[in-house]
């Protein structure tokens, strides 16, 4: 596993989020960080080290039965920068307000609907506006209806064609390379983001068992398993995580009210599993086995996760591929019994 | 007035002595109490307790204490026939409602509508405890991917699936949005079983910006304006998709005079409260208040007859307070309990070794505070949803325990966490830290269905806890009031 961690890819991925100590976080791929790029702040997605150490801290701060995602955020230390949370799931909700109650006046939680109605979608467009509002009274930018949809469409366009090139690339990538370009994205600004995206990447050789990996997020650090399953002879062809293919499956399109039109292009994204009901969640997960060609599924949530747990059940039947469910906290990333596990599953599945 | 058999002194009694106290009671006190009055299955409901335990399975009320009066035995038979009471409505031609997560305020719309009853399948995460765990239900959760890491209310789906301990509901209303995630998934599996749901949001009761308009709530918290009229029209819609399903318009006039009879039985609860928890000596025991709590969430299947036990109850603990008489000794040390506990005989082992409950908060505020009548009868179940404790920031939970302490002089509080509850994850730190800063002492433990294994561990924290508050009360301690 050593080389995944001499991945230039990777350094640069945790170069840039050591770098980001000071940018403005927000909490979940929920919040449309390009209203807050919109403002001028430099962004990147809260996120922690997936390293057993941070995740024992993080359980120090909060208690053993938090999710291991939210532990490892819980365990880095924060800077003095402003947090944009997020009601996406419970836990990342009880977190958010943790760190929210040490930046009262920086903060804001974003309320986002788990129900797909025309209701909860106003709700969303209202809880932008009030962020927009937010950040109005942050920044001391009070900005001119023109002025701001210029500068919104502008980072959104940026932000179509980092995911459209990424999208583009994604093939040919190898999915710890893959992963490490999201993460990369989610820390750095667009125009670095954009030039990075010009270099050439080495593309993916080997013909694998096509994969599709859905379940919690990942931490940067989890490549080392996205390694693991690469090298059981795994291509995880579509990564439907929100740190994977799912955070840069959309597009923005902003046109005449331009925070209606943000809010509503979120609320369109590719849905969480979190929403109910879910459907929507598999019939999207459907549509790209169906258009990748997958022949199996790991599902893999980390422990005390919750939604992506109870679910692997019934994802089983509703899917209807043969499916490793894995439930794991950092120190089973690569352990052997991880290991073991996942070879089982490989030699389980048809030649 | 209605004349009932006199109560003995007042007293805690096991559960043999219970069964001989009502085999002594006359027979026509043993048939003045029904439910379902005035349907074609009006239903006589007081039982020796040993009925419950060897016909029902409710093993565990072999080994709990209760209070003496006939008030508790009416109250007790009711909570334990709920079962046989659902079956029954559903046989008098009641359409059975299914409500989740949002405990209290659905029901009260559900109920406007007279040929309905409401239930929350939630409830189940008590069978374990009160069957001791020979139902099988979380072995069966177990089996369905449910394992301890998720909260006891695991236990909801496969009393579901079983079909043995209620009626499968004909519609489910599901609250969603800010809820626990484990629960949010037993909400989609149970979604599955084909019975027809309604999914409304329940959003998360922020903290509103500076110049936003506001609305003040129940509970006295402030909501952003948008978010009582975003909820407004989430009750329109349910109230609309309801109607629907009865196939009959469910009328403002009928919600308001549902929020009339919900009113009246809360302010019931209100001052069974007040008695109970600013009693000294304590008039009624820790179980017993929780069961009349509890009953607030869906009025245990029975609007009426809920309302009319719990006037029973009033009465009875009224009395003792006027005589001075109670069931714990006076000197017993006095705290609010926060979450209601999985294993019901923790309470009586607190209240045996030396406590005295003196103000609750139960995950459900909002169940018991008055619904506004000043405001359109959607708005008012708008802002009685947001009044939930469990869907704004930790800290407003925190500050309402706080209250409670000042409110009722209580001397302590204990955090009873519920294993695998997201919640009970980080906000009892929260409760400890802003308790800390008012000097009031906070006892944290955590409460499986079944406690027998740990009960001397749990016994000895409650011991050296009131220890701590007796040795406080040598030095006149008093909590500093809120900056």
């Amino acid at each position: 596993m050593k080389e995944v961690f001499q991945n230039p890819i990777f350094i640069d991925a945790l170069e840039a989020r050591q770098s980001a100590k000071n940018a403005i976080k927000y909490a979940c791929s929920w919040v449309p960080r390009e209203l807050l790029e919109s403002f001028g702040l430099k962004t990147a997605r809260l996120m922690g080290c997936g390293t057993p150490s941070h995740e024992s801290a993080g359980e120090r701060k909060l208690s053993g039965e938090v999710c291991s995602f939210c532990k490892t955020i819980a365990g880095a230390s924060l800077s003095g920068a402003p947090v944009i949370g997020c009601t996406s799931c419970d836990q990342m909700r009880r977190l958010s307000e943790i760190i929210l109650s040490e930046k009262y006046e920086t903060g804001f939680m974003v309320n986002v609907p788990k129900t797909c109605t025309d209701n909860s979608r106003e709700l969303y467009r209202s809880e932008i506006r009030a962020l927009y509002s937010h950040l109005e009274s942050l920044t001391g930018k009070s900005l001119t209806d023109e002025s701001f949809n210029t500068k919104l469409k502008n980072v959104c366009d940026k932000r179509n064609l980092i995911r459209s090139k990424l999208r583009s690339l994604r093939k040919s990538l190898s999915a710890v390379d893959f992963h490490c370009l999201v993460h990369l994205e989610s820390q750095t600004d667009p125009d670095f983001m954009m030039s990075y995206l010009e270099k050439p990447f080495k593309t993916k050789t080997s013909l694998k068992k096509k994969t599709m990996l859905a379940g919690s997020p990942l931490a940067l650090e989890d490549a080392a398993f996205l390694k693991l399953l690469e090298d059981s002879g795994f291509n995880i062809i579509f990564n439907a995580t929100c740190t994977g293919d799912r955070s840069i499956d959309f597009d923005l399109s902003i046109k005449d009210d331009p925070i209606t039109d943000l809010a509503d292009s979120y609320f369109n994204h590719p849905p969480c599993i979190w929403k109910r009901p879910n459907d929507s969640f598999y019939s999207y997960v459907s549509k790209k086995l169906l258009e990748t060609g997958a022949t199996s599924v790991i599902w893999r949530s980390v422990r005390y996760c919750d939604l992506w747990n109870i679910e692997a059940q019934r994802a089983k039947q509703i899917i209807n591929l043969p499916m490793l469910v894995l439930d794991m906290n950092y120190s089973d990333t690569c352990s052997p019994r991880t290991a073991t596990r996942v070879e089982a599953f490989r030699e389980s599945l048809p030649q | 007035m209605r004349q009932y058999w006199p109560d003995p002194k007042p007293e805690r009694i096991t559960y043999d002595q219970w069964n001989s106290q009502f085999r002594m009671m006359p027979e026509s006190q043993k048939k003045a109490f029904c439910y379902l009055e005035g349907t074609s299955k009006e239903t006589q409901y007081l039982e020796e307790p040993r009925c419950f335990a060897e016909d029902q399975g409710d093993l565990r009320l072999k080994s709990l204490k209760y209070d003496n009066s006939l008030a508790s035995i009416r109250l007790w038979s009711f909570l334990l026939s709920e079962e046989e009471r659902l079956h029954k409505a559903r046989l008098a031609g009641k359409k059975i409602i299914g409500t989740l997560k949002d405990l209290g305020t659905m029901p009260v719309l559900t109920y406007s509508s007279p040929d309905t009853i409401a239930f929350y399948p939630d409830g189940a995460w008590w069978i374990p405890c009160i069957m001791e765990m020979s139902e099988g239900l979380l072995k069966m959760a177990d089996s369905l991917g449910l394992g301890e890491e998720v909260c006891p209310s695991r236990a909801t789906l496969s009393a579901y699936i079983s079909n043995n301990h209620f009626p499968r509901p004909d519609y489910l209303i599901a609250a969603v949005g800010c809820c626990c995630d484990d629960f949010s998934a037993i909400m989609q599996r149970l979604a599955d079983m084909g019975t027809k749901t309604s999914w409304w949001e329940l959003p998360f009761r922020g903290s509103p910006s500076a110049g936003e308009e506001v609305e003040l709530l129940p509970t006295g918290f402030y909501a952003p304006k948008r978010t009582a009229d975003f909820l407004e029209r989430e009750f329109d819609r349910v109230r609309n998709e309801l109607s629907e399903f009865l196939g009959h318009p469910v009328t403002d006039d009928m919600v308001s005079e549902g929020i009339e009879k919900a009113n009246r039985f809360r302010q019931i609860i209100g001052e069974v409260r007040d008695l109970c928890y600013g009693s000294a000596p304590c008039p009624f025991p820790a179980l017993e208040t929780q069961i009349c709590e509890m009953i607030a969430i869906h009025f245990c299947s029975d609007r009426e007859e809920a309302t009319n036990v719990l006037a029973h109850v009033l009465e009875t603990v009224r009395k003792r307070v006027e005589s001075g008489a109670g069931v714990l000794p006076k000197e017993n040390c006095r705290a609010v309990w926060v979450n209601p506990v999985a294993d019901l005989r923790v309470m009586n082992l607190f209240e045996d070794l030396g406590g005295a409950i003196a103000g609750t908060e139960y995950l459900f505020r909002h169940a018991l505070v008055q619904i506004p009548t000043n405001v359109s009868p959607m708005r008012a179940l708008a802002l009685t949803a947001l009044s939930d404790p469990m869907i704004g920031p930790a800290w407003q939970r925190a500050k309402i325990v706080i209250d409670e302490v000042k409110k009722y002089k209580a001397e302590g509080i204990v955090v009873s966490n519920i294993p695998g509850a997201s919640h009970s994850a980080t906000e009892g730190n929260i409760i400890r830290e802003l308790a800390s800063k008012e000097g009031i002492p906070v006892l944290q433990i955590s409460v499986p269905p079944l406690t027998d294994a740990t009960s001397s561990q749990l016994g000895t924290r409650f011991e050296a806890f009131f220890e701590l508050i007796r040795s406080r009360r040598k030095q006149k301690w008093q909590p500093t009031p809120l900056a």
